[in-house]
């Protein structure tokens, strides 16, 4: 084993297995240059911590303090929270399960979940026929289950579809006016699927349309060149479609059950 | 513990975090306050069972990267602003320590910001490579040489001062 700057600096952050931290240990004995540039590694990030310590001492700012008090505190939503973890650990079950040549890979975490990617002008991502397979852009049928689950179903827990699980996340006001609906669809085949999506109703018609959809689901093979972190970019590209289009919102509980009630009438 | 208890529990990690991103105490600021509302509004989001802190992280770090394309005016020369609040309170420790401190931070904020990142998540903050990796969204190996390639340089300047012989 070459003491290089790296090995070096994985055994400073204890990053290394204990047998090769072991090794390591000994050749730095027999080693005074490399334990040198050891000695230099760690002075000089002592050197960074304390000099970022010093520099963002200090109380934060109460306009900040404020700003967070201010802001609308979170729903919890149990049922969701165990959907979406369980979704997640049997993705991570699936992703780790033994197959030959996956093991000589390095750990990649969660990053080996495809991003598919439809709506918002980005265009198709992958060449795959299962874009959005769950939530089409465009108009939803006015006898589907999907319009049901729109029309009638609250968000904040689950609720079985065809399609998968039904999970209301907001409701908002666009800028058009329309009410809007960001909802999550888990499903179960051969794959794990995630979609999440935001739908808007045409007040006049009361048809949903689907105007963002993004689906991720656990890839078939490691050779797969499509791999992207998933969540976390789905979660990013949804934020950002909201953030572009909701001019009120989102609604409380309380009010989203009565534009349910009333049947989506303006208030 | 309820979210916004455990966001302000967080929030000299999110600050300082912020600091090396931008090199501006306000700047910082600002930033750690647009990512907490964002990360309030996104609780939902956040899957229980994973890090709540590289969570926050990643969302400060990819709100940063909306700032600065929103925002592309200012000038990188921030770090000013970073050795004036040293230099300010520079009567209450030694000058010379003061001064390197300034310096420190001077070159950190002169590294490339890929590495820089990688930089705050391990060295400073402690997070594992692949927790580093999961909030950056890129492989164990790139955290690892971008990480190298900014310790390297910080040993090569900084690596022969002691903190005691300051």
């Amino acid at each position: 084993m070459e003491l290089n700057d790296e090995i070096l600096m994985a055994y400073v952050d204890g990053e290394l297995p204990a047998d090769e931290a072991e090794k390591v240990a000994q050749r730095l004995a027999e080693e005074p240059e490399a334990q040198m540039r050891l000695a230099r590694l760690q002075r000089s990030a002592d050197l960074v911590r304390y000099a970022i310590d010093e520099a963002a001492q200090g109380e934060p700012p109460p306009a900040l303090l404020k700003a967070i008090q201010d802001a609308p505190t979170p729903t919890t939503r149990p049922d969701a929270f165990a959907t979406i973890s369980k979704l997640w650990s049997d993705v991570r079950a699936w992703m780790e399960r033994p197959t030959p040549g996956l093991a000589a890979l390095p750990v990649w975490g969660v990053a080996m979940a495809a991003l598919l990617v439809a709506g918002l002008g980005l265009g198709r991502l992958t060449g795959g026929s299962e874009i959005a397979r769950d939530v089409a852009l465009g108009p939803i049928a006015p006898n589907s289950s999907l319009h049901d689950a729109l029309e009638t179903v609250g968000s904040g827990a689950p609720t079985p579809l065809p399609q998968g699980d039904f999970t209301g996340i907001a409701t908002f006001v666009d800028q058009d006016g329309r009410f809007c609906r960001e909802f999550d669809l888990a499903s179960r085949g051969e794959t794990v699927d995630l979609t999440v999506a935001v739908a808007c109703r045409d007040a006049v018609a009361g048809q949903w349309s689907v105007e963002f959809s993004m689906e991720e689901h656990a890839a078939s093979s490691v050779d797969e060149t499509l791999f992207a972190p998933a969540s976390g970019a789905m979660h990013e590209a949804v934020d950002t479609f909201v953030r572009s289009r909701v001019k009120d919102g989102p609604f409380l509980s309380t009010q989203e059950k009565a534009l349910i009630d009333s049947g989506w009438r303006q208030p | 513990m309820d979210a916004k208890a455990e966001l302000v529990e967080m929030l000299p990690k999110l600050r300082r975090f912020a600091l090396g991103l931008t090199g501006a105490p306000d700047r910082a600021d600002d930033l750690v306050q647009a990512a907490c509302l964002k990360a309030l509004e996104r609780w939902h989001q956040w899957r229980p069972g994973t890090s709540l802190r590289s969570w926050l992280f990643r969302i400060v770090q990819t709100t940063w990267i909306d700032q600065k394309r929103f925002d592309a005016r200012r000038p990188t020369t921030s770090e000013e602003s970073v050795l004036h609040s040293i230099a300010d309170d520079a009567q209450s420790g030694a000058p010379e320590l003061k001064r390197l401190l300034g310096e420190v931070m001077e070159e950190v904020l002169k590294i490339p910001e890929d590495q820089r990142v990688a930089l705050l998540l391990v060295t400073v903050e402690g997070l594992s490579y692949q927790e580093a990796a999961d909030c950056l969204q890129v492989p164990i190996g790139t955290v690892m040489s971008r990480l190298s390639r900014a310790r390297r340089r910080l040993a090569d300047r900084f690596g022969g001062v002691g903190l005691l012989g300051a």
